[in-house]
């Protein structure tokens, strides 16, 4: 049984194939990495799989056993049924505080009817602070608990990059989606990051999907990976293999040479 | 209602769908570019049958170059408006520009009926657009005539300007995405500028004909073709120039034989146009030929 | 784990003893408040009551004016379709049926209406279903699609309002408005209404609901991805705001007694958007303050459109509609010079009037 499983996933803006024929099948508690250079169509796989944009066709089934289905579902009903993700370009809410950054996370699963907390019903209270409680749990894993109330746009870029990822933890995945969560860290924070992620998935007991450029992160990070190039998947495998691979190689050299010019 | 009658009405009704889909060729413009519903744009068109008006009524020139004078002066208003009062606000959240496009649009309204009055001013209507057409027994004012024909004119020169031309491959690229523009070294401002006056000069022509068709002008008649005119470019697929004239035409066309059939609706004729609109977006929100534009 | 046990229960330590005393501080002043009402209706002049009463409905209207454009960030334009919507609904359940019958005399009042008469509260909720009914049926196909079609389609609304009012003669007399409508509304009403919106208000402002509508204005891609659903939420802050609208609209219409189509243009609504925007968008104390202080400036700014005698030596004519254009040019300076108008985003707090104190202790805001 896997825990999503998509088949021919292909995504067309205008006359542009940005993802073409994508299959992915998770296990549960499998640790993977989605690799290929930029513009290679990672985000818009993410993209697909949490509800932001339709593919063109293809199917995503999460939990196989149950055959739930994902397509059309808008993004904040895959949230609930387990999918969380976090963005490339940080997507905090910078006027709010870091723990109502948190907090907002849990309110997609709020029982109470929004006149309770008019009437300031106890059923309410009782909820805000098992939310309250939980955020600052969650705050302190990432030792972001001294900022709770600080402003989430005074961050710095990696609290922020580590705020991010909290939040999403807070909506109770099952799956995790992680956008290029090491960019713009030294190596310090990467590593930090790492163990981290380890963590997590340990804890929460996580399936892990991440795009990344860093490839000592990646490498060291994941047990499988999957590499993406012009929305195609060219390789797939162990760290190792991937390592090897010509496909891959060229792909990246291809890469590196358009940056060069 | 005999055969002749319907034909007579549904040719009166186009007439007055070119009318909408001159004016929702401009919303339809700055929409496509920059997401904004440029709610100033009805009053603009008011103030474009005032600057004719002068022309004709102070300056005593012939019609036809005080019509000309007029759609510079409303494309250089446009122009002006935007780079004014919108521009400072490109990075701005999009409520600000909107709460802005609602000032301008007051404060053109009011500041006419400070300067103008409020009183109707009888607008000159040309010996040429009198005559009566007769086609069988479906008789038809000229006027009526010219503003299809002018409408359908314009609709080619903006689809040559909109897609044989650089600048108009640089609006349909911004209108896609605003933010790469810059990098492919198209001047975004001029662009957006360009589009002002564009939309404008047409909302222009669109304003003369109509101030001819009544033939009356009072500093509020902006309002309710201003807010007829984005219901059309929103029926035909806003962003899309062709589906702003067909939308105005449906709605001209539908309005008019609606009162026609049932001529004890006319009071509700105004209210008609939002009921279409709600109808829309339940059953077809990208319109007639819309495609889905990104937020 | 221990230390965010330690750390929250500090927090709940400090935040329990502040909000009882902050709980205290309400409630004297909303007693004060209701001391100075005492003596406004009891010394005041019928002007200065009148502009009291207009004080405490354009409080209610930019409240919740400002939950549906500054909390939620969603543009739109209902108040004034909706305060006529509340207005003609309340009106028409208080009139007994023979005032029915004086007012209807071009063509009687349909008969399903003409018997029904309701006393003054009902009437008022009543008022306020109605509109938010509407904004249900509104904000259904809008949010779905396309938020930023909602400014258009309210303006359009309220076209629509004034058309039928217009129109539909046997229900709302048509041009001819309603006349003598009892004037039920005095000072308690108002300022009693204007409470208990801003009490709504900020309750829900201020829990979780009004987290997610934040989130919703600040980033709608991130709200949705942490699993808010964007289409609930913008339906409740705006069908809410229209309930409290539609009451404001019941209170105005026991207090001047005559309503008729002409009464609820576009103006209402560019006074609003005025007053929350110089309060600062998001900013229900802003739009309190803001409220206050455009009731008396409006009162004041009514002298440019009167001949105005300087010294007796030469007199300026007044220029009727001038006002308008003075608002106008206030709302586009304001959105381009001034975009967080009084407050911004920020709102009053006892804590934040504590730290003003010399000595005054302040934390962290919670």
């Amino acid at each position: 049984m896997a825990l999503l499983e998509s088949s021919n996933l292909t995504m067309r803006f205008g006359g542009l194939t940005a993802v073409d024929d994508f299959n992915l099948r998770l296990l549960p508690g499998e640790l993977v990495g989605l690799i290929g250079p930029n513009g290679a169509g990672k985000t818009t796989v993410f993209n697909m799989l949490t509800g932001r944009i339709r593919p063109s066709s293809g199917s995503i089934l999460f939990h196989t056993d149950q055959q739930v289905n994902i397509i059309g579902l808008k993004p904040n009903r895959v949230n609930r049924l387990g999918i969380a993700r976090t963005f490339q370009n940080i997507q905090l809410l910078p006027e709010l505080s870091v723990l109502e950054n948190v907090m907002m996370a849990w309110h997609g699963r709020l029982k109470s009817p929004f006149w309770a907390p008019i009437f300031g019903l106890p059923s309410y209270r009782r909820e805000e602070e098992a939310m309250i409680e939980g955020s600052l749990e969650l705050l302190d894993r990432v030792d972001l608990l001294d900022l709770v109330d600080t402003e989430a746009g005074n961050l710095a870029y990696g609290q922020q990059r580590r705020l991010e990822i909290v939040r999403a933890l807070a909506t109770r995945p099952s799956l995790l989606l992680l956008d290029e969560p090491a960019a713009g860290m030294n190596p310090n924070e990467t590593n930090d990051l790492m163990r981290l992620i380890l963590e997590i998935k340990q804890d929460f007991s996580l399936t892990i999907l991440l795009i990344e450029h860093d490839m000592k992160f990646v490498m060291g990070l994941c047990e499988r990976l999957i590499v993406l190039d012009h929305g195609v998947t060219i390789a797939e495998g162990l760290p190792e293999e991937i390592r090897r691979n010509e496909q891959v190689i060229t792909a990246y050299l291809g890469e590196r040479r358009r940056a060069d010019h | 209602m005999t055969f002749q009658l319907f034909l007579q009405q549904l040719i009166n009704g186009l007439g007055l769908g070119s009318l909408y889909g001159l004016i929702a060729i401009g919303y339809t413009m700055v929409y496509g570019i920059l997401r904004l519903i440029n709610f100033a744009h009805g009053d603009v068109m008011m103030m474009s049958t005032y600057f004719a008006f002068f022309g004709v009524s102070i300056f005593a020139l012939p019609w036809w170059v005080a019509a000309l004078l007029a759609m510079i002066l409303t494309g250089l208003l446009g122009i002006s408006i935007d780079q004014g009062a919108y521009r400072p606000l490109r990075r701005a959240s999009r409520i600000s520009a909107l709460i802005t496009a609602i000032g301008v649009s007051f404060f053109l309204e009011n500041a006419a009926l400070v300067v103008f009055g409020s009183r109707p001013r009888a607008f000159y209507r040309p010996e040429m657009f009198r005559a009566i057409w007769h086609f069988g027994d479906i008789s038809l004012l000229s006027l009526t005539g010219y503003t299809i024909l002018i409408t359908l004119c314009l609709l080619v020169i903006v689809y040559f300007i909109v897609y044989k031309t650089r600048m108009g491959m640089a609006m349909r690229a911004v209108s896609k995405d605003m933010h790469t523009v810059p990098l492919m070294g198209i001047d975004l401002n001029r662009v957006v500028a360009f589009t002002f006056g564009l939309g404008s000069v047409i909302a222009a022509v669109g304003g003369i004909l109509w101030a001819m068709k009544y033939p009356q002008i009072e500093p509020l008649m902006g309002i309710i073709p201003g807010l007829k005119a984005f219901v059309a470019a929103v029926l035909g697929g806003i962003g899309n120039v062709f589906g702003a004239v067909l939308g105005g035409f449906i709605l001209g066309i539908t309005e008019i034989l609606l009162v026609a059939f049932w001529p004890e609706l006319s009071g509700y004729r105004d209210a008609f146009a939002f009921l279409l609109l709600i109808l829309v977006l339940i059953f077809r929100p990208t319109g007639i030929m819309g495609e889905d534009l990104p937020e | 784990m221990k230390d965010a046990m330690q750390y929250r229960q500090a927090r709940q330590r400090w935040s329990t003893k502040n909000r009882r005393r902050n709980r205290i501080l309400t409630l004297a002043a909303v007693l004060c408040t209701c001391g100075l009402l005492f003596f406004a209706n009891r010394f005041a002049d019928e002007y200065q009551i009148r502009i009291l009463n207009m004080v405490a409905i354009y409080i209610t209207l930019a409240v919740s004016y400002n939950l549906i454009n500054g909390i939620t960030g969603q543009f739109s334009l209902e108040p004034n379709a909706f305060v006529a919507l509340g207005a003609y609904s309340s009106a028409l359940l208080t009139m007994t049926p023979m005032e029915k019958g004086m007012n209807f005399i071009i063509d009687p009042c349909a008969p399903w209406l003409a018997q029904i008469c309701v006393p003054f509260l009902p009437a008022v909720i009543f008022g306020g279903l109605m509109a938010a009914f509407f904004a249900l049926l509104m904000g259904f196909p809008v949010f779905r699609v396309r938020g930023d079609y909602l400014a258009i389609v309210t303006l359009g609304f309220g076209e629509v309002i004034r058309v039928v009012a217009n129109n539909l003669q046997t229900v709302t007399n048509g041009p001819l408005g309603l006349k003598g409508i009892a004037p039920y509304t005095d000072l308690w009403w108002t300022w009693g209404l204007a409470f208990v919106t801003l009490f709504v208000i900020i309750r829900l402002v201020n829990s979780s609901y009004g987290r997610a509508l934040k989130a919703i204005r600040e980033n709608e891609l991130a709200a949705e991805s942490m699993g808010i659903n964007s289409f609930r939420h913008k339906l409740l802050a705006f069908s809410m705001a229209a309930f409290f609208e539609g009451m404001a609209g019941a209170m105005l219409a026991h207090l001047i007694t005559t309503i008729s189509p002409m009464l609820f243009t576009f103006f209402l609504t560019f006074n609003l958007l005025i007053i929350i925007v110089l309060g600062g968008l998001g900013s229900l104390t802003g739009s309190v303050i803001a409220a206050i202080a455009f009731t008396w400036g409006s009162e004041l700014l009514r002298a440019v459109e009167e001949p105005t005698d300087i010294f007796g030596w030469f007199t300026i004519p007044g220029i009727p509609g001038m006002r308008m254009v003075i608002f106008a040019v206030i709302l586009i300076a304001a959105m381009l010079f001034w975009r967080e108008g009084i407050m911004g985003r920020k709102e009053f707090s006892w804590g934040w009037l504590f730290g003003l104190v010399p000595g005054g202790k302040q934390k962290k805001s919670v």
